[in-house]
């Protein structure tokens, strides 16, 4: 697996994505309602998270030379968010009592943002958009996040103890990719 | 309570990116610089150092313009062997005038040389012969050399070769004096500076005098500061951000470098670039100066920017180093910008503000916390010059 898709797959963590919009939406979980909007509620998170992982991928080197950043220092920045989360979902596993907006909302928050457009996500995209290219970067999320959104439609409380190991243990991916990162923003020109 | 966890996650958002602004990402502030002005400032330096200079032709060392102090204590001989180099680097590149002065300067050293058997040496205050004042001393006459097309000295060159070559041990390292009254070199001191200046001037001697055997210590040295010396002279964060070696490795860009020269001189371009870009971040106001440090005084901005010069011209003509290229220009020209911005302009030098005879010691300075020092001038003097190539790349791609 290249860099792109391990740092971005790490970055989102579907499993933690998945955990944390199940708290979110816990109020209307087991209801008709909801039932029946779920594909909607999905469809609407993937398509928001894959319009701004779009706009940062493609726009990323234009971001950075507007804020007169090197993409080797923004390696340091994005390490230091993505290690955060990282230890975050090792932490919490994703679990969050955020609440979410209503109806089809749910699509919009939590689920397109932050949890597939996460912050790492996010920082990963534009750090990796700018090093390795826009396009490969952009396929890897956009795939990563239509992946975990069929999964949030299709998701049932059964996969809960195998979606918490694999949260933590993508956090601790994370936290390794992160600190990789870093490292390449301090050593390289 | 949807919009709580709204909230919370637009306030967290929000603080972090903030936070990472003020932080680990502030601009990297490099305002465009071209030729001239480079030119421009590097005569200004050449102009401080002129007027600074005494009649027995050493130079004003250090100068605090806040209490009208020149400091002469302590004067050190390798860094007047380095400012008397700078000056024949400008003769060199075309600024005949500051011929005069570096060959005033060339005469105080003089006065110091001693002679035996085959070699010959300056000494400093103490009688020490010390291997980065020879060293610096025989990189200015080959500068003199290249600007003249005289040979009056290459004698003595070759003398003073010869004494970097006694300095040097079997493992390629040198150490870095021979004391006075001692019957061979001290070996118990080595210099992180003085190594790779012989390294340079050696390496410059077997280019201008090819045959004669100064391509073996080169290579040698080349190599132990390539593999070993980081770790054997115990730099905690390799690799140890030295121009001078990366002047070196400019010399030998067509002997050609091994593979572990070329490995060894992407690392230092690497080096020399974070602590441009790190530079770039730094201000002036209160937070960031708490937050990232003082600005790096010209001595030290100036050596990377040496080093990212030597490297650059690696870059353009060795293919293993060719995909670096264009961000050594990047950082050339960011670190040439980030002098010339902060060097004090013209005129600048009122009343009080005087070297001996009323001569203004301020303007082509560059001051940090209100206090110059010659070497300040001679390694952005030197920054500025090799940076030319680069930014002339530079300007013909834009």
């Amino acid at each position: 697996m290249n860099e792109p898709w391990l740092a971005l797959f790490a970055a989102i963590n579907p499993a933690a994505a998945l955990i944390a919009f199940r708290g979110a939406v816990s109020d209307r979980w087991g209801t008709n309602a909801f039932a029946k909007e779920r594909l909607l509620v999905a469809a609407a998170g993937v398509v928001i998270a894959v319009a701004i992982y779009a706009a940062l991928t493609f726009a990323g080197e234009d971001l950075l030379d507007g804020l007169d950043i090197a993409p080797e220092t923004f390696r340091i920045a994005a390490g230091i968010v993505m290690a955060a989360s990282g230890v975050f979902a090792i932490w919490r596993m994703g679990l969050a009592d955020d609440g979410a907006l209503p109806g089809i909302g749910a699509g919009v928050f939590p689920l397109g943002v932050p949890l597939l457009a996460s912050a790492a996500g996010l920082v990963a995209a534009l750090s990796y958009g700018v090093d390795h290219g826009s396009g490969r970067t952009f396929v890897a999320a956009a795939v990563i996040v239509v992946v975990t959104g069929t999964l949030a439609w299709l998701y049932r409380d059964s996969w809960r103890p195998i979606a918490g190991a694999l949260a933590r243990i993508t956090g601790a991916v994370l936290v390794a990719v992160a600190a990789a990162l870093v490292v390449e923003g301090v050593r390289d020109i | 309570m949807w919009w709580r966890g709204l909230t919370a996650t637009a306030v967290l958002w929000g603080g972090g990116i903030v936070t990472l602004r003020a932080v680990v990402v502030p601009g990297e502030v490099c305002e465009p610089v071209e030729v001239t002005e480079t030119r421009a400032a590097a005569v200004a330096a050449a102009d401080w150092i002129d007027r600074g200079q005494y009649s027995d032709g050493s130079y004003l060392y250090e100068y605090n313009r806040d209490t009208d102090e020149r400091i002469n204590l302590g004067y050190n001989i390798v860094r007047h062997a380095g400012v008397t180099m700078s000056l024949y680097q400008m003769a060199f590149e075309g600024e005949g005038i500051y011929l005069a002065p570096a060959d005033e300067g060339l005469g105080w050293m003089e006065e110091r040389l001693e002679r035996r058997e085959d070699w010959a040496a300056i000494a400093d205050n103490s009688g020490d012969l010390r291997l980065g004042a020879n060293a610096l001393m025989l990189a200015g006459l080959v500068f003199r050399r290249d600007a003249t097309d005289e040979a009056s000295r290459d004698d003595l060159m070759r003398e003073i070769g010869r004494f970097l070559v006694r300095l040097q041990q079997p493992d390629g390292s040198f150490v870095d004096r021979w004391r006075q009254g001692d019957d061979g070199p001290y070996l118990e001191l080595k210099s992180k500076y003085a190594t790779g200046e012989a390294f340079w001037a050696l390496a410059m001697m077997h280019n201008r005098f090819p045959g004669e055997g100064w391509d073996e210590p080169a290579i040698k040295v080349a190599d132990y500061l390539s593999l070993y010396r980081d770790e054997l002279e115990g730099f905690e964060f390799p690799p140890w951000a030295d121009q001078w070696a990366a002047y070196g490795l400019h010399e030998m860009v067509d002997w050609p470098l091994s593979d572990d020269n070329i490995t060894y001189a992407r690392s230092l371009a690497d080096r020399f670039g974070f602590l441009i870009r790190t530079e770039a971040q730094r201000s002036d106001a209160d937070w960031y100066e708490f937050v990232h440090g003082r600005k790096t005084r010209a001595a030290g901005m100036g050596t990377w920017v040496e080093g990212l010069n030597s490297l650059w011209v690696i870059a353009s003509n060795d293919e293993r180093m060719a995909d670096m290229e264009g961000e050594i220009g990047d950082r050339i020209a960011c670190g040439t910008a980030m002098l010339a911005e902060r060097q004090e302009p013209a005129g600048t030098g009122g009343a009080g503000a005087t070297i001996d005879g009323g001569r203004d010691a301020i303007s082509g300075g560059w001051f940090t916390e209100g206090v110059t020092r010659m070497d300040d001038q001679q390694h952005a003097i030197s920054a500025l010059l090799d940076a030319e190539a680069a930014l002339r790349a530079r300007e013909g791609d834009e």
